[in-house]
């Protein structure tokens, strides 16, 4: 049973409120700073979320820390130290003096923290409930005595709500709402990487480097907000299945190895339009011209035209150019790095 | 105030992880069973509050009958609720501490005290930044309950509660993906647009402008998410490629029935277009299908002139032909759409 400091109640309270705040991370951290100074008055204090591409610290709503210490804390020297002392797994919060290893042996205190005038300090390490490590919050004090034992373990009692409050996954979860039928969904990260979407499974589809995320990665250098298109996704009884993905960037106010969400749902609506004609709207919308696409799909110029009558039909389209707007603005297109996918 | 006790963390962090799913109504049932974990209570309602036609709208409830729950639907419940003043203040209230008798409230006359309740309890449903959004009302047979200690807990889980009702949101989180997000409002069905929290508003999206009708027309023929130009001012220099922001829509279907999306403005990249305002006038009017001869009597140019002009379009968006030219211009949002209705301006 952990002691309670007093004023527990409050703060627990506090805590919980400011986790509840909607929007950016940004306006949260500096509340939840404060809160812990009331806990612990210390003269510097940060948020570090992990980079986990990178394997360093970027640091939020710092204060108190001088321009080198916080240059050295974004490191990936002070990461390591962070490892050597296991502050990258979920344990309780440790002070200087609970260190498996002596202070004066670690860069940033005998470098950095402790020719700065501190005395002690607290490290926080923050684990969202699925376990993903999303970093670490530092005070520290020119008080040898601060944090009592007692402070320490109430701080580790908030460090799930506290870890809630800055998890950059939770507004990027929100976004999966732009699609009210998405079944699966990822991160795709600056570096090609997938990281799981909190509440929806992943796909075989959005896996690193599979063509999806490849022609994802480039509507977004293309600058496009909302890209929607189809995939074909062959099943035994239905060989003309596709399925529909969705590509969101990250909010601004998310880490910046995030780049985008993607998220598949039922193709919907395709208008009768057969695995062949989305496939030639997927040119079309990339403006290759009725030559082209022949010799691309190795077919007669004759049977191009004929396809695209057929398309015409189906989209309610008077020309070629705006059967492709009309399919671009509906998604209702296989891109041509797409075509090829089988199961 | 006596301070209660710190709910368990494994409480809070319960009703937060619901706060972080907001728009499915299937999970306010959830919100409802981890309260009545902490709260011993026969019935519990939960409801939002839709301003517009002044009452409540039931996301969630146990234990009351139908004859209760229609009464709870109409516009005398959210007058008894303002008249107590939970629609001011976030704090708890329990049936012996309401500032009107119980007797005097047709939902305790005529509803709660027929139906065998006792005693009970409600609390206003408030944002951080202290918009009404909702009402939870808990009632008990037995006169003991709630407690002090249980209302002081039930103020504790108000604020994660009213974070997961509110349907605003999630919107506020989608105009991030927004680069330089300007201004932002919710974009209704009925084509208004109203403020959303934490994001400035803009004169184009005021009541009398003509925008947020334009943006539903087009998101309707996007599949619910658009992106165009649109002017700040009518001062139609054809020639200007300044004064224009970028507007965007995004769809949010799990969002209420009445809310389309979210409507963003945003600045062009160092202020100017590719493109004049002629010149995106035209493509918005090729890309509704218009002809170049329908162009020339809308716009009333010379056949040759809107010929010329999409000449230039071409050339300026660095494309072949003008097939790829208006695709390039569709998927940029590079146009301005014609007001539907309305001869084309410019």
């Amino acid at each position: 049973m952990v002691e309670l400091p007093p004023g527990a109640a409050e703060i627990v309270a506090d805590v919980e409120r400011i986790a509840a705040l909607p929007g950016d991370v940004r306006d949260r951290v500096p509340e939840l700073l404060r809160v812990l100074h009331r806990l612990m008055p210390s003269g510097a204090s940060m948020v570090h979320l992990l980079n986990p591409e990178l394997r360093e610290f970027q640091g939020l709503g710092g204060s108190g820390y001088s321009e080198v210490i916080v240059a050295y804390m974004g490191s990936s020297e002070h990461y390591r130290e962070m490892e050597l002392l296991g502050m990258d797994r979920d344990r309780p919060p440790m002070r200087v003096r609970d260190a498996p290893v002596p202070p004066g042996e670690l860069r940033s205190w005998a470098e950095h923290l402790e020719p700065a005038g501190y005395r002690e300090g607290i490290g926080l390490t923050l684990f969202s409930p699925d376990g993903r490590h999303l970093g670490l919050i530092t005070l520290h004090t020119d008080d040898p005595a601060q944090p009592s034992d007692e402070t320490r373990d109430f701080i580790g009692l908030l460090a799930p709500v506290m870890a809630d409050a800055v998890d950059p996954m939770r507004s990027i979860a929100t976004l999966s709402t732009i699609v009210a039928d998405a079944e699966y969904g990822v991160v795709l990260t600056r570096g090609g990487n997938v990281l799981p979407l909190p509440g929806l499974p992943d796909h075989p589809l959005l896996r690193a480097e599979a063509p999806v995320l490849e022609v994802a990665a480039a509507g977004l250098r293309e600058g496009r907000v909302h890209n929607s298109f189809l995939c074909p996704y062959p099943v035994p009884d239905d060989q003309g299945r596709h399925v529909r993905l969705t590509v969101l960037p990250c909010p601004v106010s998310a880490p910046a190895h995030l780049l985008a969400v993607v998220l598949i749902s039922p193709a919907g609506d395709l208008r009768r339009l057969t695995r062949r004609e989305l496939q030639i709207l997927g040119l079309l919308v990339d403006g290759w011209s009725n030559q082209r696409i022949a010799s691309q799909l190795v077919i007669t110029q004759r049977t191009v035209a004929a396809h695209i009558e057929h398309i015409l039909d189906k989209m309610d389209a008077p020309t070629r150019t705006l059967a492709a707007v009309r399919a671009l603005r509906l998604g209702l297109y296989v891109p041509l790095p797409l075509t090829r996918i089988r199961r | 105030m006596t301070a209660p006790p710190p709910p368990p963390s494994n409480v809070l962090r319960d009703v937060a992880e619901i706060a972080e799913t907001p728009g499915h109504h299937g999970q306010m049932a959830e919100v409802l069973a981890r309260v009545r974990r902490v709260v011993p209570v026969q019935a519990a309602w939960l409801a939002l509050l839709d301003d517009r036609h002044r009452r409540y709208t039931e996301l969630a409830s146990f234990g009351y009958d139908g004859r209760i729950l229609d009464y709870f639907g109409t516009t005398p419940m959210l007058d008894q609720v303002e008249l107590v003043g939970l629609t001011n203040s976030a704090l708890p209230q329990r049936a012996q501490e309401s500032p009107v008798p119980l007797n005097e409230l047709p939902v305790w006359a005529d509803y709660y005290f027929p139906a065998g309740f006792r005693a009970g309890m409600a609390v206003g449903l408030f944002t951080p930044d202290r918009r009404h959004v909702g009402v939870l009302v808990l009632c008990t047979d037995d006169p003991e309950h709630p407690t002090e200690a249980e209302r002081d807990l039930v103020a504790a889980i108000a604020r994660p509660v009213a974070a997961a009702v509110d349907p605003i949101r999630s919107l506020a989180v989608l105009a991030q993906v927004v680069r330089d997000a300007g201004a932002a409002a919710v974009l209704t069905r009925a084509g208004e647009a109203r403020p959303l929290p934490g994001l400035p508003g803009h004169r184009l999206l005021a009541p009398d402008s003509a925008l947020p009708g334009i943006a539903l027309h087009q998101a309707s023929h996007c599949g619910g998410s658009a992106s165009f130009l649109w002017p700040t001012d009518l001062g139609p220099d054809h020639d200007d490629r300044s004064g224009l922001l970028q507007v965007t829509v995004l769809g949010c279907p799990t969002a209420p029935p009445s809310v389309v999306g979210i409507l963003v403005l945003s600045p062009l990249p160092g202020g100017r277009s590719v493109l004049t305002r002629r010149e995106l006038v035209t493509v918005g009017l090729l890309l509704e299908g218009w002809s170049d001869e329908h162009i020339a009597v809308g716009l009333d140019l010379p056949l040759g002139s809107v010929a010329e002009t999409i000449a230039r379009v071409v050339v300026g968006l660095d494309a072949p032909d003008r097939h790829t030219a208006l695709l390039r211009a569709a998927r940029q949002g590079w146009f301005i759409p014609p007001r539907p209705g309305r001869p084309p301006q410019g």
